[in-house]
């Protein structure tokens, strides 16, 4: 089963490779190639002759009379015999007359009577119309059964299908046929069409012939076996059960023989497309072998069919069924487009000749004679293609109405019936001059009615539109007229009845008519050239008589006035000139009246190929006239010539006439020669111009080269050296003169001194190249250019590198033509690159020792570093465990209230002395730390105003010892939480206050808070602290803020580390702010504090109160005993803790180590313990982490005691499980407040001892010892001292005091003697 | 090979043609008809073959026209 759209798809495909063919011939004739000019073109295109009434019909045919089918292809076979002459005559006389079709033909010949061109247009067409219809309904046939292969007797298509064909048809024949008026011009690429179309519907019936015969059955033989023995053996004969098969045999051969010419589109292929004679000689032996091949499988096919049961009904459509049910799907298709190639082929010629006919014959005589329709005369193009609609049209109306009527023989044998009508006016008019233009007349009248009689209307009444009592009984009951029986004549077949009858009326009137009417003058003259158009022997020159004395270019202006009726007026114009070319009177002014009547006939005969010749006789005699001088003048003339030849005028004239064609077709050729010569000499012309611009260039490309700086060479494709440029004459020694032209790789001898491939040649010949080898380092640019780097050892006696870059050369067409070369020494930059690669080593080598070296520094300042920090952590240790012991027992001394006020004021100045150390120790700790980068932020949210307030307060009272004004400004603008580092903030206050305090002598420091910016999260707080001291010169600035470093008046003051100015700065930075200092020597200087600050969000801050510190003289009553490890190393620092605790009330043990630290825990259970970390045997955070990790030791309290200094200690001591963390030396409080938090104890405080901690620590003694020791009238002496900053007087106010009281006196005398006046001032205030 | 004159091509052609007429009629096709068996098939296509080879021979031995060369009719059209 075939997919209709496949069979769509391969149809369109198909249609549209002829196209395509078609063009493409057309257009390589009109470049002077004319392809369609072959003998093989013109016999295939004769091949239309086996339409699809061939293809399909025959095999219809065959299985019903057997091998009958064979006569209409046996007798065209025996007719080819005559062809030399008959055939070569009609093409002879078409060239003459400008013939365009067979109708045209028998109007030139009868006195190119338009009579005689209607009445055959007229047969034509209504004689066609059948035959048209009879390809149309194959093709509908065809694609009926390939859409539906089970109604094989009726395939069929609905009637969109059949109206897309038609259209597709009329479509085609105007695109290939009906393109330009001049019908007897050729048409290439229609002629070429039909000769592919008789290939492709010959390759396809032979292959269903071989299919069949060979692939269904095993060949002729066995099928004839088979039919033998079958019903249908009658079959094998020429006339299957006709019982006198001899008369239709007879019958058919010899109509047909006359319809392979005589048929409208045989004619138009065999005479008017004719583009030489001698193709005949070809079509002659090559036409009968076509035709024996594509009807050798026609038997075979339908027996084939009829043996595999298909219904003989069905019997056309053998050719399609048979591959459809048991072949390939290809063949199908294949033999499809076969079918379709053979019915195409002849529709389209068929319709276009008819067209031209009909718009020649039938409409141009109308519109002579009816004005109105004139117009018509410029658009006969158009009519045609009307015409062309309306024949094929006509065809389909005819084969819907009667298609089904008839099988495809019959319907074929109609038209050829009606074709034989003009083969008596034609034969008898190339053979017999007596035939004439009434004979003509009525024979073809009286043989086309007989055949519209006894065939066109029996197939019309057996079509059912008439009765067939017409056909039973005859007109009026008269027997003797019964169509088919016509005369009584009766046992014939009706072609035969039909052949002979018609013959025999047409002949008869033919002949009758011609004898009894007398031929005109002209009609004469025409029968003679007809007839004796082969011969023709004499030549002669044609007198000159008369004076040359006509205008010719008013007789030009004629005849373009006659053509213009009927074409364009370019064309009219053209076609003049040619005729004039022709005649040999172009340029001419003035003609003699011979050449006149010369010019007169060359019109008639150019206007005939569009209009035919009756038309054209017409229109020349209506628009050319001659004068009566000019008849006269020609008519001497040919008398002349006549008397001096002794011939007939007929004779002569048909003699000027052939040797005018004769000069005609000379000159023509003479022209086309000369054309071709001038082509050929302008082709010259070009090739030379060409050439000298490819010289030309290519000594521009060559001087290009050799101006390259570079040395390079070009090869061309078979490796010679065609360009050697003088960069590589220098770099060689080897002028360009001795290298041009060599090959075999010679230009590698001066580089390597022997013949091998470089790197040209890898890209002009690669493979060959690769294989001899010897390429290193090569690489591709982006570009596709070959590079490589060249290492020649032995180059002109020294080592020598260069760089060759190589590419191919193409020509126009893109071949290779070559490759290019470019060498350049790289010899010096090669060694560069080497000393470079040297030098980079030993830089290399260099960076790495010098990076060893920092490595190794490096790791030398950390181990330093650490070591710096082990070593600071370990003196820190080592200084903190002594002072907590040189501290804690003399506090504890102090505790005792049984030793003398003088040994109260030693212990007080042990206190003081240990405590300094141990603000020195912290000041040179922090620093450390800082550097170290050890300080952590610790941001908390703190009530701004009370610390500044605080620090104020701190200071107060020393400003005012030392009479000086201490001012606090711009409170009211802070706001009261903020977010920082609250400690830090405090040092810094402290520190620059405190260094205000100190260096300010007269005047005053005042301290000034603001802040500064808007958005909450960008506002900095600003502090200044302004004194009015000695100021600090600007060289010396910086030096305030450096460590260890002091100013000029730095050094002026005693005291002071130098650290509290670096410390706060570098706080301040911490903090994201910094502290500038602005100074004036004599005057003063101003310190600014500027810190980034975020604003909080509370609103109080809990937890903030203020701690009475009161001495804890024991454990309230009631309370268990708490049990309390000391583990401690150092003798005694543990010793002054476990006193402590034991005089306070609690059970106490202690340990030396970690290690007994444990084993008394897990047998003792303390409640709490003071832990030491670093101890021998075990430190206390293996013992803390042991205890902590001990089922009973889960909820003991552990504190780890140290004497590091350093806060970062702290978090990896915690993380041992550590409860708490002091640090050495430690503070009484401390102790107390932690051993309450974690096990709940309630103190006894001693009452008296209700004083700051800071009083306590520094002085030694109670403010209201104090207070005791000297009179209001001694304070207010000191404090006036100290506050002038009067040593003398403040040593004798205190001399004053320690008769009263000693210990005090010695307290106040020390400090004055150390100039501490803050001290002094603190200490008396608090008295007061 | 030697070309035929006019005349003799004429008579050749014409007895030719009259010849094979009557090996492809009546009564020499009914004689070999007679025996209804494959022999008419291959009579007929064997004289066929026969004729075709003998065309092709004359057709050879034909002058060539010299009248035809160089005809103007040929479009450049197509």
């Amino acid at each position: 089963m075939i997919n209709p759209l496949t069979l769509i798809a391969v149809i369109i495909l198909y249609i549209g490779c002829l196209f395509a063919v078609a063009l493409w011939v057309e257009r390589k004739g009109s470049r002077g190639r004319k392809w369609a000019n072959s003998p093989v073109v013109y016999t295939l295109s004769l091949a239309i002759y086996c339409t699809a009434w061939t293809y399909y019909g025959s095999v219809g045919n065959a299985t019903k009379s057997g091998l009958m089918f064979l006569a209409l292809y046996l007798g065209p076979t025996l007719s080819v015999l005559l062809w030399w002459t008959v055939l070569r005559k009609l093409v002879r006389i078409k060239k003459l007359y400008h013939i365009t079709s067979i109708a045209d033909f028998i109007s030139a010949r009868y006195d190119k009577s338009s009579a005689i061109a209607a009445l055959a247009t007229m047969i034509a067409l209504i004689g066609t119309t059948p035959y048209i219809a009879l390809q149309l309904k194959s093709i509908f046939s065809a694609v009926g059964i390939i859409k539906a292969p089970e109604l094989l007797a009726t395939g069929s298509v609905d009637r969109f299908t059949s109206d897309l064909i038609v259209i597709l048809l009329i479509f085609l024949t105007i695109s290939f046929g009906v393109r330009r008026l001049d019908s007897s011009e050729r048409h290439q690429g229609m002629v070429t069409i039909l000769a592919l179309e008789s290939v492709v519907k010959l390759v396809a019936f032979l292959a269903v012939g071989i299919f069949v015969t060979y692939g269904l059955f095993d060949g002729f033989s066995d099928i004839f076996v088979r039919l033998s023995k079958s019903s249908h053996s009658y079959l094998m004969s020429f006339g299957g059960k006709e019982e006198a098969p001899y008369i239709p045999w007879t019958s058919t051969l010899i109509f047909s023989m006359c319809v392979v010419v005589f048929l409208p589109h045989q004619f138009h292929v065999a005479v008017v497309e004719n583009p030489d004679e001698n193709h005949i000689r070809t079509a002659m032996w090559m036409f009968p072998l076509y035709m024996l091949l594509i009807t050798l499988f026609t038997f075979p096919v339908g027996i084939g069919g009829l043996l595999k049961g298909l219904p003989i009904s069905g019997a056309d459509g053998f050719a399609l069924v048979l591959p459809l049910r048991f072949g390939p799907s290809w063949l199908t298709v294949l033999t499809f487009i076969g079918g379709f190639s053979a019915a195409t082929g002849m529709i389209m010629v068929c319709s276009m000749t008819l067209s031209t006919m009909m718009t020649n014959h039938l409409l141009l005589p109308l519109i002579g004679n009816n004005e109105r329709l004139s117009f018509l005369k410029r658009h006969l193009l158009k009519c045609r293609w009307v015409a062309v609609g309306a024949v094929i049209s006509l065809g389909y109306w005819f084969e819907r109405q009667a298609g089904n009527s008839y099988a495809l023989t019959s319907i074929g044998l109609v038209s050829f019936a009606a074709m034989l009508q003009f083969a008596p006016p034609i034969l008898g008019g190339i053979f017999w001059r007596g035939g004439n233009k009434a004979g003509a007349l009525s024979g073809l009248g009286a043989g086309f009615l007989v055949w519209f009689y006894t065939m066109f209307l029996p197939s019309l009444i057996k079509s059912g539109w008439l009765p067939t009592t017409l056909l039973e009984s005859g007109p009026f009951g008269i027997a003797l007229l019964r169509p088919e029986q016509l005369f009584g004549l009766s046992g014939f077949a009706p072609v035969s009845h039909t052949f002979f009858w018609s013959m025999a009326f047409n002949i008869s009137f033919f002949v009758l008519g011609s004898l009894y009417f007398e031929q005109s003058k002209t009609e004469r003259s025409i029968a003679g050239e007809f007839v004796d158009v082969l011969s023709g022997d004499s030549v002669m020159n044609r007198p000159i008589q008369g004076e040359a004395d006509i205008n010719l270019e008013e007789k030009c202006e004629e005849a373009e006035l006659v053509l213009c009726q009927y074409i364009d007026k370019k064309k009219a114009k053209e076609s003049c000139l040619k005729c004039l070319r022709a005649v040999g009177i172009y340029e001419k002014q003035w003609i003699y009246a011979s050449e006149l009547f010369d010019f007169h006939n060359m019109i008639e005969r150019e206007l005939a190929g569009f209009v035919g010749a009756a038309s054209a006789r017409e229109a020349i005699k209506r628009g050319m006239s001659l004068s009566s001088k000019e008849s006269k003048e020609i008519s001497e003339v040919y008398a002349e010539i006549l008397a001096d030849l002794n011939v007939t005028p007929a004779d002569l004239r048909r003699t000027v006439d052939f040797y005018q064609e004769r000069e005609v077709l000379l000159n023509s050729h003479f022209t086309e020669l000369e054309e071709k010569v001038r082509e050929r000499d302008t082709q010259i012309n070009e090739r030379v111009q060409v050439e000298e611009a490819l010289r030309g260039s290519e000594q521009f490309l060559g001087s290009i080269i050799d101006f390259l700086p570079d040395a390079t060479y070009v090869i061309d494709h078979a490796g010679t050296v065609i360009s050697w440029n003088r960069a590589m004459e220098t770099l060689t020694g080897i002028v360009a003169g001795d290298m041009l032209g060599k090959g075999d790789y010679a230009y590698s001898k001066a580089f390597y001194g022997t013949n091998r491939p470089m790197l040209i040649d890898l890209v002009a010949d690669p493979i060959k190249a690769y294989i001899e080898g010897g390429y290193e380092g090569l690489g591709m640019t982006p570009e596709g250019l070959l590079y490589e780097e060249i290492h020649v050892p032995n180059f002109k006696g020294q080592d020598a590198y260069f760089m060759a870059t190589a590419a191919r050369l193409y020509d126009q067409h893109g071949n290779q033509a070559g490759a290019i070369e470019s060498i350049r020494v790289i010899t010096e930059r090669k060694k560069a690159e080497k000393a470079l690669k040297v030098a980079h080593d030993s830089l290399e080598l260099t960076v790495e020792e010098r990076t060893k070296a920092l490595r190794d520094a490096k790791e030398h300042a950390e181990t330093a570093n650490k070591a710096k920090s082990v070593f600071l952590s370990h003196m820190s240790h080592e200084l903190r465990t002594p002072l907590n012991a040189i501290l804690g027992y003399s506090r504890l001394m102090q505790r005792d209230n049984t030793i003398s006020p003088e040994q109260r004021e030693h212990l007080g100045t042990i206190n003081r002395s240990g405590e300094h150390l141990l603000s020195l120790i912290n000041d040179v700790l922090e620093i450390s730390r800082i550097e170290a980068q050890r300080i952590h932020i610790e941001t908390t949210e703190f009530d701004l105003g009370a610390v500044i307030s605080d620090v104020y307060a701190m200071f107060r009272l020393k400003a005012a010892a030392k009479n000086l004004q201490f001012i606090l400004d711009g409170m009211q603008d802070l706001p009261r939480y903020v977010l920082t580092d609250e400690g830090k903030l405090r040092q810094i206050l402290i520190n620059l206050i405190g260094n205000a305090i100190k260096f300010t002598e007269e005047g005053g420091i005042a301290v000034r808070a603001s802040l500064r910016g808007n958005s909450t999260s960008d506002k900095w707080l600003l502090l200044e602290v302004e004194d009015t001291g000695p100021g600090i010169a600007n060289e010396e600035l910086e030096k305030v803020f450096q460590a260890f470093e002091q100013t000029a008046s730095g050094r002026q003051v005693v005291g002071g580390t130098g650290l509290g100015m670096p410390i706060s700065r570098k706080f301040a930075r911490m903090l994201g702010g910094d502290i500038t200092l602005s100074s004036t020597v004599g005057k003063g200087s101003v310190f600014r504090v500027d810190l980034p600050i975020m604003e909080g969000t509370k609103t109080d801050i809990p937890g903030e109160k203020t701690v009475t510190q009161k001495r804890v003289m024991g454990l309230a009553p009631g309370q268990a005993v708490p049990r309390i490890l000391v583990a401690e190393d150092v003798m005694e620092s543990r010793a002054l803790l476990v006193k402590l605790l034991q005089m306070t009330g609690f059970d106490v043990r202690e340990a030396v180590n970690g290690l007994e630290a444990v084993e008394i825990a897990s047998e003792w259970h303390p409640h709490f313990i003071w832990m030491d970390i670093r101890m021998p045997v075990m430190d206390g955070m293996e013992a803390a982490r042991r205890i902590k990790g001990s089922s009973w030791g889960e909820k003991i309290g552990i504190a780890a005691l140290t004497a590091s200094g350093l806060l970062e200690d702290r978090d990896s001591i915690m993380t041992a499980g550590f409860d708490e963390f002091v640090r050495k030396p430690f503070l009484e409080q401390e102790i107390f407040d932690i051993m309450r938090k974690h096990l709940g104890l309630v103190y006894l405080y001693d009452n008296e001892s209700e004083e700051t901690v800071s009083q306590e620590a520094n002085s030694g003694f109670s403010a209201q010892q104090m207070r005791k020791a000297m009179t209001p009238e001694l304070r207010n002496e000191l404090l006036s001292a100290v506050i002038a900053l009067d040593t003398n007087q403040a040593i004798k106010a205190v001399e004053k005091i320690a008769i009263t009281d000693p210990f005090v006196g010695k307290v106040l005398m020390q400090l004055a003697l150390d100039l501490d006046y803050d001290h002094l001032l603190r200490l008396v205030e608090e008295a007061d | 090979m030697k070309h035929l004159s006019n005349d003799n091509l004429a008579s050749l052609e014409m007895f030719l043609f009259l010849f094979f007429f009557a090996l492809f009629g009546w009564p020499i096709i009914t004689i070999v008809d007679r025996t209804h068996d494959s022999s008419i098939f291959i009579y007929l296509f064997l004289v066929w073959g026969i004729v075709i080879l003998l065309i092709a021979l004359i057709s050879l031995s034909l002058k060539p026209s010299h009248s035809s060369h160089g005809t103007n009719e040929e479009s450049g059209e197509g």
